[in-house]
């Protein structure tokens, strides 16, 4: 055997074995996920809450991304709050789990429920202790305007739109066609001629503000896709501080509040929460995971 | 002789009485009570000048002092003494004029001698010393000896006739104290001659929740001013207390401005507490004042703004769960009882929040999931000591504990910042433990002890139910923003590049009409001018219409030309070499019959080819080609 073939001969074999075994890799992979799962509800049904808590955080470790996975995280979260065993930022946790179920699960009436709850509890117990109250903030303008719709709708929307836009230029090309030939044309495409002229005039404006509204707020809801992401304050509050870390007096953000998280920098992450906007320390936050 | 001189001066004597000899001269004096004082402190400057009444009188005072020295408008009585003396009736008359004069600085002053006019002339009294202190200097006299006249509130200058126990006792009564060092009420120079309202707040640059005693002070010349129509100073940004106690009148003070009295007194103060950080302006507060003795009748008058700059305490070093505002100096002190109690019971917990400063309103409790701790009644104290808001705000609670045990109920802490260390405190009270017991019954009485909120949570998932995954967006594909603009920008460019092309065609099949045109009707002219006879005409239209012809088929300007170059300019332009040959001979020829018309074919003959070569051309592409 020649020395490239020595060298090229185990490669390939190598690259072969590789071939083959991927999927079964990634199958035992879905194998051990499913029965870390099952683990973890087993422990939560036998109220075992900080082994449930344990394992459902190292499938969420694993990148395993589930609604009800995630509810059944929020579920070991509260079972400590229940069982007087709570740490600090349980509530926070909770919330963030199941704000993850309802992005997984938009649907989920289970979850929304059990968000409710927490943020009531979170809300009455800064109530008692001479905190505000309010655990909800209004989303920032650009993602109120740009979230009106999903960042799919605003595509879809901008492609219509630019449909339509060609079909009334088209339109107006073959209307224009024929009104060249409208000498030699006969009396049924004069009319024809008139609806597509008419057609034109009504489909270009229409189609040329729908395309850039559209592909403005479809290209803002990528941009914000792309730059921001969901996250929940899982500590009894969130202090701002300023980007060399020192606390400023722009207030606190509540446990189990949502919270958009931008740029991070070191252990400080900004975050923008209503009118409120600062950074933070990153562990006072936490991220949601996307699918 | 002796003796007769003797007599003379007796008879002398007798018939011009010792009165008549002083009308000569008046009876001039001056005096300086006290002759010593301090800055500031007035002292008086009396001429006394009597005549005889039945010589001329005396008048026109006049007092010249040296610089430091600074004196009022004389005050001048007049008086007239009637003596019988030894049987003899002597009147005089005359004035006393008495200054009020104040030193503006120290030193040892010599006053030249007070005038007045008698007779045509100045005559003068004796000069003047006086010694002036330093205001407040050890051992000055103006401390320990005020000068009577100043007690009086309506004549500070003393100019009025004294009359006993009319104005000697009110310095006793209502003690107004000559104020030279107080910087809150001293000025340089008066804000007005008669009154003027002014603000003084006790610092400039606090921070948010600091407080700032803001008072508005009325300084009134002399005499009774009443004032109607106040409008408090507008402070929106503040935190307010009000300083003044209603129903006690605030103390009047006297302070000497540039050597004039005045009377100062507090109308307005308050303790302030900025709101925010920033340049807070604290407006003014105006006043409409009506005073018959100042000749005041609904006159405004409004104190200055005033600008503070407020900041926040600094960032650095600001403990967790510091509240912007809470400044001051407090103390925590917590009171819990009973100690011992059952899982649902009641704890009560007492916490004392005191101090100096704005007192916060509330105060953060430890939060364990083992206790509930209820909403607190609140109890205030708060009042006013040495200018300085201060007090105490109590708070009760009622804790129930939710677990049985030996529950740590926690330390209530207070972090604020302290103005006067320039550093944050914290103010702790540590509330100890508490025993917690069972609850006997299992069931209770309170519904809010058994309610669990938690009782509605979904039941655990055991299995994983599919769910949708969101479709990758159509915005991350690149084809997505070409297909989006795309389309219609290749339809309109698509649109334009035809409309282009169209317009260009049309321009040259309009020009190519055009040149066949031209060739027609030359060669229509040549025709009829050879009926005609005239060979000038036909030689001139054939040469046009050939020469159009030949730019028609090639684009080639042949008129241009030598004749001699047409035919190789037409082969170079790929005209085949026959047809070139035959429109190079025919326009030799035709200018033959142009120039030399005898042996000069025929016009017939000419028109004729003329027309032949002309189709040919016309036969060829534009590149020339057949």
């Amino acid at each position: 055997m020649s020395r490239a073939g020595r060298v090229l001969f185990p490669a390939a074999l190598i690259l072969l074995m590789l071939f083959f075994a991927a999927p079964r890799v990634h199958a035992a992979s879905e194998d051990d996920m499913q029965s870390l799962f099952q683990k973890g509800v087993v422990a939560l049904k036998e109220g075992a809450v900080n082994e449930a808590v344990e394992t459902f955080e190292a499938l969420a470790d694993r990148g395993f991304v589930h609604p009800d996975a995630s509810f059944d995280r929020a579920l070991s979260y509260l079972g400590r709050v229940r069982a007087g065993v709570e740490r600090p930022g349980d509530l926070g946790r909770a919330a963030a789990a199941l704000e993850e179920t309802l992005l997984l699960r938009a649907e989920d009436r289970d979850a929304e429920t059990a968000l409710e709850l927490v943020r009531a509890e979170v809300a009455r117990r800064r109530a008692r202790s001479g905190s505000s109250a309010d655990v909800d903030a209004r989303p920032t303008i650009d993602r109120a305007v740009f979230g009106f719709a999903s960042e799919w709708t605003w595509s879809i929307l901008a492609a219509v739109s630019a449909l339509l836009l060609t079909a009334g230029l088209v339109l107006r090309l073959v209307a224009a066609q024929m009104a060249e030939a409208g000498a030699g044309g006969t009396l049924r495409e004069v009319p024809l001629e008139a609806a597509f002229h008419l057609a034109s005039t009504i489909a270009v404006p229409i189609g040329v503000v729908c395309m850039l509204v559209f592909s403005v707020l479809a290209a803002g809801a990528r941009e914000l896709r792309l730059t921001t992401s969901d996250g929940v304050v899982v500590a009894p509050e969130a202090h701002l501080v300023t980007e060399k870390g020192v606390l400023t007096s722009r207030g606190a953000i509540p446990e189990a509040a949502k919270v958009e998280l931008g740029e991070q920098r070191g252990a400080l992450v900004h975050v923008r929460w209503g009118t409120v906007e600062g950074w933070t320390q990153s562990d006072a936050v936490r991220r949601l995971a996307r699918p | 002789m002796t003796r007769l001189f003797m007599v003379l001066c007796a008879a002398l004597a007798v018939l011009f009485p010792a009165e008549l000899r002083a009308q000569s001269e008046p009876s001039i004096s001056s005096s300086l009570q006290p002759n010593e004082v301090e800055v500031g402190e007035p002292f008086t400057v009396q001429l006394s000048v009597t005549t005889d009444a039945s010589g001329p009188s005396a008048s026109d005072p006049r007092l010249v002092l040296p610089d430091g020295l600074r004196a009022s408008q004389p005050s001048v009585s007049t008086q007239t003494q009637i003596s019988f003396i030894n049987g003899r009736l002597s009147r005089r008359s005359g004035f006393t004029a008495t200054w009020q004069v104040v030193a503006t600085r120290e030193g040892v002053y010599g006053i030249a001698s007070p005038t007045a006019a008698w007779n045509g002339r100045r005559v003068q009294a004796n000069a003047l010393r006086v010694k002036v202190h330093a205001a407040g200097a050890p051992g000055a006299p103006g401390s320990r000896r005020r000068v009577p006249s100043t007690a009086n509130p309506f004549d500070p200058f003393g100019m009025f006739p004294r009359f006993p126990n009319f104005f000697d006792t009110p310095e006793q009564e209502a003690p107004q104290p000559e104020t030279q060092g107080d910087p809150d009420i001293a000025l340089d120079a008066p804000l007005d001659p008669k009154v003027f309202l002014r603000s003084v707040v006790d610092q400039r640059n606090p921070v948010v929740g600091e407080q700032v005693t803001l008072t508005v002070f009325i300084y009134q010349r002399i005499g009774m001013v009443e004032y109607t129509d106040a409008h408090e100073p507008s402070l929106p940004d503040f935190y307010r207390r009000e300083l003044l106690q209603h129903g006690v009148e605030p103390e009047t003070r006297r302070v000497t401005i540039n050597g004039v009295g005045w009377l100062v007194k507090p109308i307005f103060k308050v303790a302030l507490f900025p709101l925010r950080s920033g340049e807070i302006d604290i407006g003014p507060m105006q006043l409409t004042l009506n005073s018959r003795t100042l000749g005041l009748q609904s006159a405004v008058r409004a104190s200055q703004t005033i600008r503070l700059h407020v900041t926040e305490p600094p960032a650095a070093g600001r403990p967790v769960g510091y509240q912007l505002g809470d400044v001051g100096f407090y103390s925590l002190s917590a009171t819990v009882d009973p100690r011992t109690t059952e899982v649902g019971g009641a704890i009560g917990v007492t916490i004392v929040l005191g101090g100096v400063g704005n007192v916060p309103n509330a105060i953060r409790v430890p939060q364990s999931s083992a206790l509930e701790w209820l909403e607190p009644h609140v109890r205030e104290n708060i009042e006013v000591e040495n200018g300085k808001i201060r007090g105490s705000r109590t708070f009760t609670y009622v804790v129930r504990p939710k677990t049985a045990g030996s529950l740590d109920l926690g330390t209530v802490t207070l972090p604020y910042w302290s103005p006067d260390r320039k550093v944050y405190e914290t103010a702790r009270a540590s509330l100890g433990k508490a025993e917690v017991a069972p609850k006997a019954g299992a069931v209770t009485k309170d519904p809010t002890v058994t309610h669990d909120p938690w009782s509605t949570l979904g039941a655990p998932r055991a299995d994983l139910r599919p769910f949708a995954r969101p479709r990758e967006p159509l915005t991350d594909k690149p084809f997505y923003w070409v297909g989006l603009f795309g389309l219609p920008v290749a339809v309109v460019v698509g649109s334009l590049g035809s409309r282009g092309m169209k317009r260009m065609r049309s321009g040259l099949a309009a020009r190519r009409a055009g040149a066949e045109r031209g060739i027609e009707k030359a060669l229509s002219e040549a025709r009829d001018a050879k009926k005609h006879g005239d060979r000038m005409v036909v030689a001139a239209s054939l040469d046009r219409a050939l020469y159009l012809a030949i730019e028609r088929a090639t684009g080639l300007r042949a008129r241009a030309l030598l004749l001699e170059e047409v035919q190789r300019a037409l082969e170079e332009r790929q005209v085949p070499a026959d047809i070139a040959a035959e429109v190079g001979s025919l326009l030799t020829s035709i200018a033959a019959f142009r120039f030399a018309p005898e042996g000069a074919p025929d016009a017939a003959l000419l028109v004729d080819q003329a027309a032949a070569i002309i189709r040919r051309l016309g036969r060829l592409s534009p590149s020339g080609k057949r």
